[in-house]
């Protein structure tokens, strides 16, 4: 451990700067959350910054009682949940037998798998495939092409090879099958890579965009991502807000704001609580990358 | 080895039928990840052969008619794909000069920092915008420089004594404007895996400089950057090789047809063109001869680039 040293100009300018960037990082969050709890006059008239002025819950409300962000939000709820399972299942059980050193053709699997981060197919020959399984507008063409990472299940595989071999040789000796080593001995030691993976893949279907996109035509099985997409970008209030006056240039502010809150905060108040999971994960990646 | 090497071919299936067997339960369990990357990996990459054929949807793969590298002749001689071409090539070598550092700088900043909790509080906090939707990041963009209401657009009209422009409505700033949005969502997350570096500095070495007298900004240059080195290379190896894939979402929610003369890259034309079908009906083969051009060269560059530094610092990914 450092022994403690006096505080010199360096720290001080470090802290300086350390503090710039939690400001830089935190300003646009601020300003949002702010801005959806003020009054919708005062945020058109430029009044709001990161304190919220009048404070008020309506627009809250507005969306509460009104809008079509329910359907989406549950959209998104059900897309994230299929699709992490789906790819937590897979992964772990691709990744396990890779990670066996006897395991028939090991090498030979592995190479195939990462051959597939170097090159690629393309957007076309993939929605090509999608379409041939008549997925297009289904929850299986937003949730199964992209459910498995390639390069999640080679940091899982080198997790799995960190597991200490006596474990299962034992196990074996007791008559244990594969499925049962991995399930009663190898996972319950695996906590922080099922962790790291599950919050990858909760993210990435949370936040997923591109796929429903292409893949999805129906209004009733848009995420909220697409939702977002034609009100923030596109400044289309008609498809959230629904019966809310759309004319009504400054309620749609507010609302915008509100609903960029309604679809982060899940996601930032969850972060925080699996750091030391996901930042371990991605230092067992950093070892074999 | 030379064993093996002797075994006839009968005796060779007969070892594998029996690893096989033994194996039967791995393999099994094996099974679905394997169709999965044949299905949806694989097959794509076989479909690529679309490229090379004027594809029809009805005919399929196998009747569809064979073309050649007409796609590719098209696609060289469209007026605008030099255009398109440059406008990747530039965002992503901008977005590797300006990008890179940062996540290491920050790196370094954080282990140099004294305070433990605000440290944490720091890092933490820098994760932040990695987990907000990249479609949020933009709405967030488009609104902060929307002129007479963003807080830039405001600052800058303070700073210029006047009216802001809006920036995305300008060719001109929009690499500036994209590469500060990736700078700002992905630096403290791409620092993890340099911080995690930092830990495993052996700590003598400080010492033994302190002793020999040296400032702390010299033990950062000369024991703390060498030391996490490999790390850098790796890092840079796989930024390289992604150069062709610029980031798809952002720029395509950041693009709007007034800034469309610098924010059109490969990915965004293969989408328009393939799966839109802008203007046209889609043109699968001519999206995928394009995309394909884009695989190669991005093939090619994580290839020389990981040759490049196993002879330079005889690091490499594989």
């Amino acid at each position: 451990m450092r022994k403690k040293k006096k505080t010199d100009a360096l720290d001080l300018l470090i802290l300086l700067i350390m503090l710039l960037v939690i400001a830089v990082m935190l300003y646009p969050f601020l300003l949002i959350v702010a801005s959806s709890l003020s009054d919708p006059v005062l945020v058109m008239q430029n009044k709001v910054h990161i304190i919220p002025k009048g404070i008020t819950l309506q627009n809250y409300k507005m969306i509460f009682q009104k809008s079509d962000i329910w359907t989406s939000y549950f959209n998104t709820i059900l897309y994230t949940v299929v699709g992490t399972l789906i790819g937590l299942v897979l992964t772990v059980l691709t990744a396990y037998p890779l990670s066996r050193s006897k395991f028939t053709g090991k090498n030979k699997f592995s190479m195939l798998i990462a051959f597939t981060m170097i090159f690629t197919g393309g957007i076309v020959p993939n929605f090509m495939v999608v379409r041939t399984l008549n997925w297009i507008d289904t929850i299986w063409a937003v949730t199964v092409p992209g459910c498995m990472s390639a390069y999640y299940l080679i940091v899982t595989r080198t997790f799995f090879e960190s597991i200490p071999s006596s474990l299962e040789e034992s196990a074996k000796i007791d008559g244990a099958n594969d499925f049962q080593i991995l399930g009663k001995i190898i996972l319950p030691l695996s906590g922080p890579i099922v962790a790291t993976l599950t919050l990858f893949y909760a993210v990435t279907y949370w936040n997923s965009f591109f796929g429903p996109l292409i893949y999805l035509n129906s209004k009733s099985k848009y995420p909220l991502q697409i939702m977002l997409r034609s009100m923030l970008i596109e400044g289309n209030m008609a498809d959230f807000a629904g019966q809310v006056d759309t004319g009504n240039l400054m309620v749609a502010t507010s609302i915008k704001y509100t609903c960029i809150v309604v679809t982060s905060l899940p996601i930032i108040c969850v972060y925080p609580f699996l750091q030391k999971y996901f930042v371990k994960g991605v230092m067992v990646g950093a070892v074999k990358g | 080895m030379k064993k093996k090497a002797k075994m006839s071919f009968e005796s060779r299936f007969r070892q594998t039928w029996k690893d096989i067997k033994r194996d039967r339960l791995l393999l099994l369990m094996f099974l679905p990840g394997l169709i999965y990357f044949f299905v949806f990996r694989y097959l794509p990459m076989g479909g690529l052969i679309m490229a090379f054929q004027d594809f029809d949807i009805f005919s399929g793969f196998l009747d569809s008619p064979f073309v050649g590298l007409k796609h590719f002749r098209t696609l060289f001689s469209t007026p605008q794909f030099a255009r398109i071409f440059m406008n990747t090539i530039l965002i992503s070598l901008y977005s590797i000069l300006f990008s890179f550092p940062f996540p290491i700088l920050f790196a370094l900043l954080l282990n140099e920092m004294k305070w433990t909790k605000m440290k944490k509080l720091t890092q933490t906090i820098s994760y932040l915008p990695h987990f907000i939707s990249v479609v949020v990041v933009a709405g967030m963009v488009v609104d902060l420089l929307s002129p007479g209401h963003g807080a830039i657009a405001r600052l800058i009209s303070v700073i210029t004594g006047k009216e802001a422009p809006y920036l995305l409505a300008n060719p001109a700033y929009f690499r500036t404007v994209y590469i500060v949005t990736t700078i700002w969502q992905t630096m403290g997350w791409n620092a993890i895996i340099f911080i995690a570096a930092l830990t495993g500095v052996d700590y003598e070495q400080y010492e033994a400089a302190t002793m020999d007298g040296a400032s702390r900004l010299q033990k950062m240059w000369y024991i703390t950057l060498p030391a996490i080195k490999p790390t850098i290379v790796i890092m840079l190896i796989l930024s390289l090789g992604k150069i062709m894939e610029t980031g798809f979402d952002l720029i395509f929610l950041l693009q709007n047809s007034l800034n469309l003369s610098s924010s059109e890259v490969i990915s965004t034309f293969v989408y328009k063109r393939g799966i839109l079908g802008e203007h046209t009906l889609p043109n699968y083969s001519f999206a995928t001869a394009a995309n394909l051009f884009q695989s190669v060269i991005s093939m090619v560059l994580v290839v020389t680039s990981n040759k490049l530094s196993k002879k330079l610092s005889e690091v490499s990914l594989w």
